[in-house]
């Protein structure tokens, strides 16, 4: 990882500090007992299903609502009970709010207005970050004169341009096209680096909070499952639900049994132990490009676990070879991927499939 | 088959034509009338003047009503919009009450006789003195209830994180308020205060009942009226016309035409 200048304070502090925060909206828990810590300049990505609480942490730290309890720290100092305009934080909106009844130029100098800003300063300021997001020559339009990108750009611009401590971005990139998403993930961590403030985005989308985060906080029902960094995750899944939610993931249900896990009608599949006790419910879990398929004469090394299998189906997407297979006995299709552009396994065709042990993870359900 | 559809679109034309003659024939003949040359106001056309239009404005009676309504109107305009515009943001981020909801828009299904009477009753049983005070206050009553409905219909397409937003940027409620939340309803309340204006300017019966000993617009004209219609009258009825033509006109432009906010809602952007 690049190592990057000290913005204030030495770069390992924590700007933002969530202590054991729970939101309650009557009975239901929207946060429950989440607890994450934020570094200066750190592009953090809370990433989650919908109705997870991702987006009730952000607006909580943005102070459109109050956590029932938990502390919210930033640069040390708890921001529970503090309005929106009290906290040196800025949040760009799903729906981008802009101003309808203003200019461009308008809806970004808006806060800087607020802070009574000399005249000659707001120019400079707006116009200068209108320029790093390339808008300068729309400053005269209305927002229902712009594309949604510009929009987007907008309301970027206009959040950026009082240079919070934190950027709060809620699901920035849910409104554009695909490939306008794709040019703009890299566009956001560019400008991130750019102008040096944390940013905290929430999105339902694990490609984007692997492209664009340093580190990534998967939720699930208001609880944080696991903070890592995006290869961390990926490698290194906390349990069932982060494995599946972030790539793809092939999964056999088991019980954890000495040396290895008892998967249904298959006896032990021997694999890398784990601190899970014995008889507790668990998948072994394989990605696709660590699986590799086994014709009729080649013979698995002593460190390879194989199942025998019968090959469903063989796509090519591109950049890799999908084949999808069935264990016997098992209901579920696993997928096995290759880079060697070979196509030429048979639909019906009887294999093996092989992983090496220490490629394959024991994980609570 | 092809010929009979043609019938159909005939028989439709002509139907159209004779309801449109139905319901503008009237106004058109009224119109015409005040142009009419003749002391009585018959039918028989006496040649084009507009000497009708000149005695209108050299009525001290009429005039004085006419000024009597005008502030009534402007008075009870700004009660009706100031306080609806309220209950309608009121309502509309606030009630979870449907028949409270329900309950705002009932004054303008009551009879206004019924409304008359009623109003009536309560200013005489709290001895509110009656006069241009009481009549502002009656036509508060309806001008409340239609200020809301209007400014409501304003406020269904509002995207609330615009207010958050100028929150955010460390504008205050009450600044975001005047920044952001009105300007950007404004229009439905322009238009609000044109209708409702319009409608007090014209409105008899209430004011017949709650009026005490003032006269206003319309009931001096109905006073007039007692000794037969003259082409003065008619005169008078056209000016009235042309008056809430206007405004109402204005009110359907104001509220049309500047959006809201964004009225291309981002694609494929749920909550």
């Amino acid at each position: 990882m690049i190592e990057r200048s000290p913005g204030r304070g030495d770069p390992t502090s924590y700007v933002i500090e969530i202590e054991h925060a729970i939101k309650e909206f009557g009975s239901v828990r929207a946060l429950d007992d989440v607890s994450i810590s934020i570094r200066e300049n750190e592009f953090f990505a809370l990433l989650g299903p919908s109705g997870c609480g991702k987006t009730t942490l952000l607006r909580c730290l943005g102070g459109f609502e109050q956590v029932s309890s938990g502390r919210l720290l930033l640069d040390g100092r708890d921001m529970v009970g503090s309005k929106p305009y009290e906290r040196p934080v800025n949040m760009m909106f799903q729906s981008y709010a802009l101003f309808p009844h203003m200019r461009v130029w308008d809806n970004v100098a808006y806060g800087l207005r607020a802070e009574r800003r000399p005249a000659q300063e707001i120019r400079d300021r707006v116009d200068d970050v209108l320029g790093k997001v390339g808008l300068l020559h729309l400053s005269e339009r209305r927002p229902n004169q712009l594309s949604g990108g510009e929009r987007q750009r907008v309301a970027l611009a206009r959040a950026i341009v009082k240079r919070p401590r934190v950027l709060l971005l809620d699901e920035p990139l849910a409104a554009l096209d695909r490939k306008l998403r794709g040019e703009m993930q890299i566009e956001l961590k560019r400008l991130q680096h750019e102008v040096g403030i944390t940013f905290i985005v929430v999105t339902h989308d694990q490609e984007e909070a692997l492209t664009m985060a340093d580190r990534v906080a998967v939720m699930r029902a208001g609880r944080v499952l696991q903070v890592d960094t995006p290869v961390e995750l990926y490698d290194h899944p906390a349990n069932h639900f982060v494995a599946s939610f972030i790539g793809k993931m092939n999964f056999l249900r088991g019980v954890v049994a000495p040396g290895g896990l008892q998967v249904d009608l298959h006896g032990l599949v021997r694999s890398r132990p784990s601190d899970l006790a014995d008889g507790s419910d668990a998948y072994l879990a394989i990605r696709p490009e660590a699986a590799r398929l086994l014709g009729a004469g080649v013979a698995p090394t002593p460190a390879d676990v194989t199942l025998p299998a019968i090959i469903e189906a063989v796509a090519f997407v591109g950049s890799q070879v999908q084949t999808h297979i069935r264990l016997d006995g098992v209901a579920t299709t696993f997928v096995v991927t290759s880079d060697k552009r070979d196509v030429s396994a048979l639909v019906g065709a009887r294999v093996l499939v092989a992983w090496l042990m220490d490629d394959a993870q024991v994980l609570a359900a | 088959m092809r010929e009979s559809r043609a019938g159909t679109a005939r028989w439709l034309r002509i139907h159209m034509t004779l309801l449109y003659a139905f319901l503008y024939l009237p106004l058109v003949v009224l119109v015409v009338l005040s142009f009419n040359d003749a002391q009585r106001a018959v039918v028989s056309w006496r040649g084009f003047t507009t000497r009708w239009y000149g005695a209108v404005f050299e009525n001290p009676e009429l005039l004085g009503a006419l000024g009597t309504t005008m502030v009534i109107a402007a008075m009870a305009t700004t009660i009706s919009v100031a306080l609806g515009t309220l209950l309608a943001l009121g309502l509309e981020r606030h009630t979870r009450s449907s028949v409270l909801d329900s309950a705002v828009y009932f004054p303008l299904l009551v009879p206004d006789i019924v409304l008359g009477i009623a109003l009536l009753s309560f200013y005489s049983l709290i001895r509110l003195p009656l006069g241009a005070g009481s009549i502002v206050l009656a036509h508060s009553v309806w001008g409340i209830a239609f200020a809301a409905a209007i400014v409501r219909t304003r406020l269904r397409g509002f995207d609330r994180s615009i207010e958050e937003a100028s929150l955010d940027l460390g504008v205050r409620e009450v600044p975001t308020f005047f920044r952001i939340t009105l300007p950007v309803i404004l229009p439905g309340i322009v238009s609000a205060a044109l209708v409702v204006f319009t409608l007090s300017v014209d409105e008899f019966v209430i004011a017949y009942f709650t009026a005490g000993r003032t006269v206003t617009f319309p009931i001096q004209v109905y006073s007039m009226i007692r000794f037969g219609v003259t082409p003065e009258i008619n005169a008078v009825a056209t000016l009235l016309l042309g008056f809430s033509m206007v405004l109402i006109v204005v009110a359907l432009l104001v509220n049309r035409g500047r959006t809201t906010s964004d009225p291309r809602p981002p694609e494929g952007a749920t909550g």
